[in-house]
């Protein structure tokens, strides 16, 4: 398995030199750069509070880098746009709207008729196997199905990017196998470009085409990978792979997150 | 054992009918004081005497009229002023040190000095309206923008919403259920100004028909008004209210107060 | 959500119309405390003694004085009825108003619950007609420690509920409240007043505004209107009718009078009791109290 980029597909988004700082805090990624080609299941793996959720936010225009940029087709993003879909960890649907009207929120903006924006709802969520639930609110629905929605929410508006973040960290493993596999068989049918940001490293590494691994703040490794998807979690080289990209990342305990806040005070850096 | 829902609305009924009908045996043997306690048969009848003198009407009547005015400019007010202070934190604290001084004082309060800036007139009595029912809407719509989930505004400007549009589809939808929850504690609020504005002068009301029965010794007037302020105020949370949060309560769940 | 809104700006006009229409205009707007010996212009209006004067006619009720000054004051009134020594008080500060005519006379009563009382006695607060009748006269030929500021409405409580008093200077309804829970009238201040004077007491006058008073033909016909009252009032309907519009139970014994004339000597003596309690500067002689000198 090779390290840099294929070159095959086409470049669909570019980040270019990209800082992150969290508020109160110093810098969480320094000089990131990295390309998304069209098409791909990318993934950004690292440790919790590495800075992957501030990136994917950044990449969908929500914070702003302190310095770098990033690119949309060429065109600069510096503002949250419906070509940039974005699911949240808590997926984040509206509670007072049914699940064919979370998924019809898009379009009503786009000021879609109504008639066609109820069918375009209602197949967004036969893709993801959910039309029997259409009419239940968000707390009727389990864990598993409210991600469900808020993936048909975004893809119901043809995004060019969808960006995951961490959508399947709350999900008990079985529920996770099933809504892995549905989202591979989408992404295969609508050759949507995904990037997912996952602490679970077997789960990037079984699900991506690259995998590209954050710690201390910038780029350790990216790792291209071959091969059918979702790959055998068993396999010999898998579990070499697994485990030396483990390694790269070591989490920060709460000290070293305390020691880097106490440096960045002290060295204004 | 928990009881079925037609259990209950006879065990109610029962107690409505018993205590009248011991009411009415101790009024019949005059065993209670008719000057302090008139018997349940005076006071239906002083009912009817001014239901049909159409008296009651009027006063109920002007007083709700008063209530909506008062109400309707307490909402326009505190809503838009509710949501800014919710997003704005200098505005949240320029307005906090007034909102803590003011909200307490009770809407009777404020009567004599609506008095002094209106007369008693219409006018005095919505100012007192408006001012009670203000407070309650404002907090609670301040306090559930303030911990709206950012995540849903965020979303939904992903999707392509304006700021309008957030505004108008999710952050009003979102707080929906804390605007009637303020609202329902305005009203109540403002029953209670507007009763006491009527009772220390205001023409006609129901405060005023309590006050004036009290000063011609009618007991029975006084208590059939009583009742009728009473049931109007259920009538005014029950119906309404209750109403509006079962539209609430499926997709809240068992978040809601009991 | 576009019904609601449509019903709540449907409400909201319905709410101002009813708060806020223009006042009926009528030829003649009376103001009256609501009491029992100010019964004249409710029990005129049950009877239609206005209608057949042609006069539309609306009656605004109060329920304590210093509105119905205000209300005087700024012309929201044409005529009012109201006890004498208020009405004295208000002229000689400058409202623009006159007697034009005598109401009641007595009608106040000490009541307690046993016909040998002693203690504290109830009295209205100062500058009432009350106040000024316990200190003018009741006050020396009865033994009590008066208890001012207590208003007849509440009077059968303090003395029967809470027994704050021993007794109370009150007026009708509240004397027959009394009685029917058990207690007793001991001094009829009407009656001893006649005893000693001669006629019972100037109690509520009839008093007009310039409007009136420079339209004789209004005028007379509001006379009339009241005269016929009175003779009607004093007639065999009189109490049924006083209870009708009172909503209250007809009297058992009438304690005042309704009268048209004027007792002049008994006015001056009220004017003098109100100059010793320091709420009338000087005693009023008949030209600046009553229309027509």
């Amino acid at each position: 398995m090779d390290e840099k980029g294929s070159g095959r597909r086409q470049k669909i988004m570019s980040i270019e030199n990209v800082s992150i700082q969290r508020a109160f805090s110093g810098p969480i990624l320094e000089n990131i750069s990295f390309d998304v080609k069209a098409g791909e299941f990318l993934s950004i793996v690292g440790a919790s509070g590495a800075g992957k959720t501030s990136l994917l936010l950044a990449m969908a225009g929500l914070i702003q880098p302190v310095s770098g940029k990033i690119f949309l087709k060429n065109d600069e993003v510096t503002a949250p746009r419906v070509a940039i879909g974005l699911v949240y960890q808590s997926y984040a649907l509206f509670p007072w709207r049914t699940a064919l009207e979370n998924v019809e929120f898009g379009l009503e903006l786009q000021d879609v008729p109504r008639i066609k924006r109820r069918q375009m709802a209602i197949e967004a969520l036969e893709l993801v196997g959910l039309s029997e639930d259409k009419q239940k609110y968000p707390i009727e629905l389990s864990g598993g199905m409210q991600q469900r929605v808020a993936i048909a929410r975004e893809l119901v508006n043809k995004p060019d990017v969808l960006l995951l973040d961490e959508v399947f960290s709350a999900l008990d493993i079985l529920t996770r196998r099933q809504t892995e596999e549905q989202i591979l068989h989408i992404q295969k049918k609508l050759g949507i470009t995904i990037v997912l940001v996952t602490h679970m490293v077997d789960q990037a590494l079984a699900l991506s085409d690259r995998a590209i691994v954050i710690s201390g703040g910038a780029i350790k490794r990216i790792i291209q990978l071959e091969g059918k998807t979702p790959r055998s979690t068993d396999a010999p080289e898998f579990r070499k792979l697994l485990h030396s990209t483990e390694a790269m990342i070591k989490p920060l305990s709460k000290i070293e997150i305390f020691m880097k806040d106490m440096e960045t005070v002290t060295t204004g850096r | 054992m928990a009881l079925r829902r037609y259990q209950k609305i006879l065990i109610g009924t029962f107690s409505i009918v018993f205590v009248l009908l011991v009411w009415q045996f101790l009024s019949f043997f005059q065993l209670v004081n008719p000057l302090v306690l008139p018997s349940p048969e005076s006071i239906a009848e002083s009912f009817v005497r001014m239901l049909s003198a159409g008296t009651l009407l009027t006063d109920i009547g002007t007083s709700t009229a008063r209530i909506f005015i008062g109400f309707t400019i307490a909402f326009l007010l505190a809503v838009p002023l509710g949501l800014f202070s919710g997003r704005n934190e200098v505005l949240r604290n320029f307005l906090k040190p007034w909102v803590q001084l003011m909200q307490p004082i009770p809407g009777i309060a404020w009567v004599p000095f609506a008095f002094l800036l209106f007369g008693l007139s219409n006018n005095a009595a919505i100012f007192v309206i408006s001012i009670a029912a203000f407070f309650p809407i404002f907090i609670n719509v301040m306090n559930a923008v303030q911990r709206f989930d950012r995540d849903l505004i965020n979303v939904a400007r992903t999707l392509g919403a304006s700021n309008f549009q957030v505004l108008t589809m999710v952050l009003l939808p979102g707080i929906f259920p804390d605007i009637i929850t303020g609202s329902r504690v305005a009203v109540g609020f403002a029953w209670r100004a507007v009763v006491a504005a009527e009772m220390i002068g205001l023409p006609r009301g129901v405060g005023a028909l309590l006050i004036e029965a009290k000063n011609t010794a009618q007991t029975d007037v006084v208590i059939a008004s009583m009742v009728t302020l009473g049931v109007l105020m259920m009538l005014f949370d029950r119906v309404i209210f209750d109403a509006l949060e079962k539209t609430v309560s499926r997709w809240k769940g068992a978040e809601t107060e009991g | 959500m576009q019904k609601v809104i449509i019903a709540w700006l449907v409400l909201l006009a319905v709410s101002m119309i009813i708060l806020f229409s223009p006042e009926p205009q009528a030829d003649l707007r009376i103001g009256v405390i609501r009491t029992v010996d100010a019964a004249h212009p409710f029990v005129a209006q049950a009877q239609g003694f206005f209608k057949d004067e042609g006069l539309d006619v609306i009656v605004y009720s109060f329920g304590t004085s210093p509105p119905l000054a205000e209300a005087i004051a700024s012309g929201e009134i044409d005529v009012a009825y109201i006890s004498f020594p208020p009405a004295a008080t208000w002229i000689s500060k400058g409202t623009k108003m006159k007697i034009i005519s005598g109401a009641s006379r007595g009608g106040d009563i000490v009541c307690a619950m046993e016909k040998n009382a002693k203690g504290k006695i109830a009295v209205s607060k100062k500058g009432t007609m009350t106040e000024n009748i316990y200190r003018g006269f009741v006050q020396d030929k009865l033994q009590f420690e008066p208890v001012y500021g207590i208003e007849p409405p509440d009077m059968p409580t303090a003395l029967i509920v809470t027994k704050d008093v021993d007794a109370v200077l009150t007026w009708e309804p509240f004397a027959s409240k009394i009685e029917d829970a058990g207690g007793v009238c001991i001094f009829d201040v009407g009656e001893e007043w006649e005893k000693e004077y001669g006629t019972k007491y100037q109690r509520n006058v009839l008093v007009a505004t310039e409007r009136v008073l420079f339209d004789p033909v209004l005028l007379d016909k509001i006379l009339r209107v009241h005269n016929r009252t009175i003779d009607f009032l004093n007639g065999p309907g009189g109490d049924a009718a006083v209870a009708k519009a009172m909503g209250i139970a007809p009297l058992k014994k009438r304690r005042m009078e309704y009268n048209a004339s004027l007792d002049w000597p008994s006015m001056v003596k009220l004017m003098e009791t109100a100059k010793a309690g320091g709420y009338l500067k000087e005693v009023l002689s008949k030209e600046e109290l009553i229309y027509g000198g």
